[in-house]
């Protein structure tokens, strides 16, 4: 379990740390770490979510879009989100 | 996410994949569109779009209590060409910030999708001086889309 929660706060740690990234224009950063987040949690919703936004602001439509429906695909009840924090520590715990 | 792939849609003018992937998850919030055609439709209109825009952000900005729901809403003045709306909307919250404010939420948008031609505007260099972000490239290195020219910072 404490291994969970270490995760579970490495990857806020890495989310906060991608987004800022991301806003502050170093996209191809900020893909990097998003990627590092999905290889920790590959069913975040999340993270396939802020990933097609780097793609996206890189001009990489096309690996946006693929990003984009493996989000959807992964959460479709979040289809209008644009994110949010769902680490879903239940779902760890049953991996 | 699929708001991702309907902004992509939209912005390249592939409206007909835009209405396929908004029919699942259109809803009331659409205001008077009874589907997600005629609301693309209505917001594309050359002489009625722009109004009709307007009056749906509006609907939402006083029918949904929480500023992303209002923000999601002015982001399509953006994906619908009317960046000069989108300027306006950005500039209603107030003076850009060195902390967290709601109009990130906005501009972060802009950013994101360079399609939409924000990132080139004065605007965007403005507001990344007033919330430190050039004096972050000017420390951290270059970001990927600017660069200095003759020491002045010309994004893209």
């Amino acid at each position: 379990m404490e291994t969970l929660i270490a995760v579970d706060r490495s990857i806020r740690v890495l989310d906060t740390y991608g987004v800022d990234l991301n806003i502050s224009g170093y996209y191809a950063e900020a893909e990097q770490i998003f990627r590092q987040v999905i290889d920790l949690d590959p069913l975040s919703a999340n993270a396939w979510g802020r990933l097609s936004e780097s793609l996206s602001a890189q001009g990489r439509i096309e690996e946006s879009k693929q990003a984009a429906r493996r989000a959807d695909e992964l959460d479709p009840a979040r289809g209008g989100e644009f994110g949010g924090r769902n680490f879903d520590l239940a779902r760890a715990v049953s991996r | 996410m699929v708001v991702i792939l309907i902004w992509h849609a939209l912005l390249a003018g592939e409206d007909e994949e835009a209405i396929r992937i908004l029919d699942p998850v259109f809803d009331e919030e659409y205001f008077r569109y009874p589907s997600a055609r005629s609301f693309i439709e209505a917001m594309r209109h050359a002489e009625t779009g722009r109004d009709a825009l307007q009056e749906w952000v509006e609907y939402r900005s006083t029918h949904f209590e929480f500023v992303s729901e209002r923000t999601y809403a002015q982001n399509y003045l953006l994906i619908f060409g009317h960046i000069d709306l989108y300027i306006q909307a950005i500039d209603s919250y107030g003076p850009p910030s060195k902390t967290w404010n709601d109009s990130e939420l906005l501009e972060i948008q802009g950013q994101n999708y360079p399609a939409a031609g924000y990132r080139k505007t004065q605007h965007y260099l403005e507001r990344a001086e007033g919330s430190s972000l050039i004096e972050l490239w000017d420390h951290r290195g270059a970001p990927d889309h600017c660069s200095k020219e003759s020491g002045e910072w010309v994004c893209h």
